[in-house]
């Protein structure tokens, strides 16, 4: 018996390493060509670049992958940190898209997710219901009326035309209402016997219990933010407002820089998620919730 | 237990929130300073702005100064030279007696052929006396001989003073060498006790007809200066004795196409030569204290017709579509100003030898053109200003 659960175990274990090593493969490799020349780069990939300028003809598809560089270097980060500007610039694009978008859904949802979960009013499920189906679209879907809606508004060309629409994004709602569910009324209703507004159950009950899912939410919503793609395509015209998703995107025909300025990009939400990971736990042991 | 966890996460927090920190603060610090950070590794470029106007442009050149006509003269007879009488820059006159030369040998012909005449009028005598002798006989058909005989022998002695004539007007003629009108002694080959050696012996110059200055020029500058045949011209002539110069107008006979002149050009693609054409400007000068030899320059100044913008040569680059100079194109940006190198086309107009006149639209006065660059530049390349 035990020798069977021994086995299982360990083929498990082995079955999870496998699975690490395909996921982290791509990883190790950003991070290593990342140090190589852009020689050593054009030599390794340059069957690639052919390829795509030749339209997928007959030149030979199959890239060198090298995991060690020939020679470690620097020269990756000093070109994308010092000799093109228009990264950083993009960088802070990037920024200064997430940070509202995220300050202001976890805001919003939470105060949202506060009156659909623990306020009894009417139609507050069938409301919730229309909102949750917002969520359930894909953004593709509602892509043309979004547009028209910011043609008329006069946001196109700016970055409110992503701010506002993620600010006021359901998935927020759907979650925190979730993390809500689980907590007692008790708790509520013993803030309300001791003369307890709303505003201060709020802020002093239900925000310390929610916070790991503040914090997942936070991940989650940088993730989605941080990797965007086609919103600001469609309503950033100016190239240099874009963010950093978009010039990433576009970057990888310039195999020189594409992996320096691929680790940069990674990092803060690597960093982010690192962090965030350990308040995550740290949040559920010290909820109430926890047995 | 619990605790300890807790701590340990909250050390790991602080740590990940330190480098999300020096993460952030990296990027910011490179935001601000890239642009600092990268001026550095730039070309540096060396600007001037263009002026507006027209182009002073001077023409420099100088020569020696060649006689028009040259004639040599020498001895047909081929005689040895016994006397020059005259040395290399003689000014000499028409009739003057350059070379004598050793006629001896006629003279030894002359002398006997004359002694021919005597033994000849001596036999005349004997004739005389035999015609004498026929008529004292009374012999008439002796007589009639007689008188044939002279008459012949006076027809010979005839031919034999021509003969001596001519010997002797040979030996007068070729006994030396007269100058044939008034001019310079260029060149002396004779060598006196020796036969000329095929060389002519003398050579001499004829000062009356002038000398002759060639210079050559680029063609642009040439009819930027409006120099056309007839025009009187200032040369600057050297005396070879004293080394003093004094100026005698002369005047251009003719201005003709000459080899034209090749010249690399400091472009990007700097491997390329450009041909520019040039004339020659014969000159005329004709003054009495010339002897031919001299170092000559001219030396013109003129502003030209044309107005554009005057820039420095070295600024003009040449590639296989034209030319071209470089401006400062100013990108305003939040970090700073962003110098790029543009490319302009030009049209050539007029050079002299540091200055250009260009013709183009596309540059102003206030513009700065670059000048020199600490490495090739490429379109669009940004430059740190010097």
């Amino acid at each position: 018996m035990q020798v069977v659960k021994l086995l299982q175990k360990s083929s498990l274990t082995f079955f999870m390493f496998v699975i690490a090593v395909l996921l982290l493969f791509p990883i190790v490799i950003t991070f290593t060509n990342s140090l190589m020349t852009e020689q050593e780069m054009g030599i390794n990939y340059g069957p690639i670049g052919e390829l795509i300028q030749a339209g997928g003809g007959k030149t030979n598809p199959y890239a060198n992958l090298k995991l060690l560089p020939d020679r470690v270097t620097l020269e990756q980060y000093g070109r994308v940190l010092i000799s093109s500007p228009v990264y950083l610039t993009m960088f802070w694009n990037s920024v200064g898209l997430v940070v509202p978008i995220i300050a202001g859904q976890t805001a919003v949802a939470a105060l949202a997710a506060y009156a659909f979960g623990k306020l009894r009013f009417r139609g507050r499920d069938r409301l919730f219901l229309v909102y949750v189906l917002t969520m359930l679209m894909p953004f593709q879907v509602t892509l043309v009326p979004n547009y028209i809606m910011a043609d008329k508004l006069g946001l196109l060309n700016s970055p409110y035309a992503i701010i506002l629409p993620g600010v006021f994004g359901a998935f927020g709602v759907f979650m925190l209402r979730q993390f809500m569910l689980d907590i007692p009324y008790a708790y509520i209703e013993a803030a309300k016997m001791d003369g307890a507004g709303h505003l201060r159950i709020f802020f002093k009950i239900i925000v310390p219990m929610i916070k790991p899912g503040l914090a997942a939410l936070i991940i989650l919503l940088f993730v989605d933010y941080w990797n965007m793609v086609e919103q600001p395509l469609i309503f950033l015209d100016d190239p240099l407002r874009q963010p950093l998703s978009v010039y990433l995107s576009r970057i990888s025909g310039e195999p020189g820089i594409a992996y320096a300025a691929s680790m940069l990009y990674m990092a803060p939400m690597v960093l982010l998620f690192l962090y965030a990971e350990t308040y995550f736990i740290e949040g559920i042991q010290l909820s109430g919730i926890k047995g | 237990m619990e605790l300890d966890k807790v701590n340990q996460d909250r050390r790991r927090n602080r740590i990940l929130l330190a480098i999300m920190i020096g993460f952030v603060g990296l990027l910011v610090f490179f935001t601000l300073f890239s642009n600092t950070l990268m001026s550095m590794n730039l070309p540096k470029a060396i600007t001037e702005q263009p002026n507006s106007g027209s182009l002073v442009v001077a023409l420099e050149g100088s020569g020696t100064l060649q006689p028009i006509t040259e004639t040599q003269l020498s001895n047909p007879a081929g005689w040895k030279v016994l006397k020059i009488r005259v040395k290399e820059g003689d000014r000499v006159e028409k009739g003057q007696a350059l070379i004598l030369y050793d006629g001896s040998s006629v003279e030894l012909e002359m002398a006997n052929e004359m002694t021919a005449l005597e033994k000849q009028k001596i036999e005349l005598q004997n004739l005389q006396d035999q015609f004498i002798q026929s008529v004292q006989e009374e012999d008439e058909l002796k007589i009639r001989n007689a008188k044939r005989a002279i008459e012949t022998f006076m027809l010979d002695l005839g031919t034999q003073e021509r003969t001596i004539n001519e010997l002797r007007n040979r030996m007068n003629d070729q006994r030396e060498i007269t100058s044939p009108f008034d001019g310079i002694i260029t060149e002396i080959n004779a060598v006196e006790g020796q036969i000329s050696s095929g060389e002519p012996d003398i050579r001499m110059v004829n000062g009356n007809q002038g000398y002759r200055l060639e210079i050559a020029a680029d063609s642009t500058l040439v009819s930027g200066l409006g120099l056309a045949a007839g025009e009187k011209i200032d040369i600057d002539v050297q005396r070879e004795l004293d080394r003093q110069s004094r100026v005698i107008q002369g005047k251009i006979e003719e201005v003709t196409n000459a080899e034209p002149r090749s010249e690399s050009s400091y472009g990007v693609q700097s491997d390329q030569t450009l041909t520019i054409p040039r004339k020659t400007l014969r000159i005329k000068v004709v003054d009495s204290e010339l002897k031919g030899g001299e170092q000559a320059e001219i030396k013109l100044e003129k502003r030209s017709s044309k107005e554009g913008l005057v820039v420095s040569s070295e600024a003009v680059h040449y590639d296989r579509d034209g030319m071209y100079v470089f401006k400062i194109e100013t990108l305003r940006g939040a970090l700073g100003n962003v110098f790029v190198a543009r490319k302009v086309r030009i049209q050539f107009s007029e050079t002299n030898d540091n200055k250009t006149m260009i013709q183009t639209d596309n540059l102003f006065e206030e513009d700065l053109i670059i000048l020199e660059s600490s490495e090739p530049l490429q379109d669009g390349e940004r430059v740190r200003l010097q």
